[in-house]
């Protein structure tokens, strides 16, 4: 009886690998090849050794079979992935009939690509005249206020100035009174499409660029400017 | 029933060599000598269940081993890296 169904098993893999076959000669691009192919002789075969395996029962043969059936399991999906990355990076191109190439996208720009690393920062006990007379030399709009270990504790721009100018004594203020805290920030590895949403949407000029609380860099629309005209040579 | 069934697999391999020889991409041609392996494992233990010899079943792994390596290798070398990448 066991060798029966055995027997029925391995006839159904067999139809599998026929399957898989057709699809290896039939089918239009390497992609659709690789794909119908792996997967149904894959089937096909495992089912070919597990009929074995019912045929014989658990004599060493069997489980060799079943060993051998593990194996093609784990590795035949590894490979046809490898050749499929592979035959792409080659530059194979798909079927005309294909309907989309999503590995294809373009690479995504992080903030990290795009940011100033040279970030002109303020302590938050310097005096208001400092910052001015900072923003005025380096001719940028707005200071990362962070403290010793480099921690962001908010951001002092022209606008803070030009508002506390109309309430207070600029003369003794400190950058601490006059500076936004919670600002918005965002991680070198943010894709650079949020920050441009930010600015679109918000009415912010610069954003600071944080790891672990540290400001590594800073992206303002100027440097988005820069990005849009390197991408464009 | 077995020969029927080793028959089958023999033109199946024969079809994979088709592909093999016709191409048109080297990709189309290591995708078939791939699935090649993959069928000659299942003939292996064909074999073995005509003989009832089971040493054809060491074949069958060693063959579906050295095929997965091969195919990996061929993948790398497609790629344009080296095997240590």
């Amino acid at each position: 009886m066991s060798e029966f169904i055995g027997i029925v098993i391995i006839g159904i893999g067999i139809l599998f690998d026929l399957s898989g076959v057709i699809g290896l000669i039939r089918l239009p691009d390497v992609y659709n090849r690789l794909q119908a192919a792996t997967k149904c002789v894959t089937m096909g075969t495992c089912m070919i050794l597990f009929g074995f395996f019912i045929y014989t029962g658990f004599t060493p043969a069997g489980i060799k079979a079943l060993l051998t059936l593990v194996f093609i399991l784990i590795s035949s999906p590894t490979a046809a992935h490898a050749i499929a990355r592979a035959s792409y990076k080659y530059g194979i191109k798909l079927t005309d009939k294909s309907v989309c190439d999503l590995y294809s996208k373009e690479e995504i720009v992080r903030c990290s690509a795009v940011m100033n690393r040279n970030v002109t920062t303020i302590l938050p006990d310097a005096t208001l005249e400092e910052a001015i007379s900072l923003i005025v030399e380096k001719n940028i709009t707005g200071l990362p206020v962070v403290d010793r270990a480099g921690t962001l504790l908010g951001i002092i721009t022209e606008k803070d100035i030009i508002d506390y100018k109309r309430v207070g004594n600029i003369k003794v203020a400190k950058v601490r009174d006059v500076m936004t805290q919670n600002v918005l920030t965002f991680a070198p590895n943010t894709p650079l499409e949020e920050v441009l949403k930010a600015f679109s949407e918000g009415k912010f000029r610069r954003v600071p660029i944080v790891e672990d609380g540290k400001v590594v860099g800073i992206i303002s629309r100027k440097d988005i400017m820069r990005y849009l005209k390197g991408e464009k040579e | 029933m077995i020969e029927i069934f080793i028959y089958a697999l023999t033109f199946l391999t024969f079809l994979c060599l088709y592909r093999v020889g016709m191409g048109p991409t080297p990709a189309d041609r290591a995708v078939a000598i791939d699935i090649l392996g993959i069928l000659v494992v299942g003939f292996c233990v064909m074999i073995t269940i005509l003989t009832g010899k089971d040493f054809y079943l060491n074949v069958a792994l060693a063959w579906g081993l050295f095929s997965f390596i091969g195919s990996i290798a061929i993948a790398k070398y497609m790629e344009g890296k080296g095997f240590d990448e």
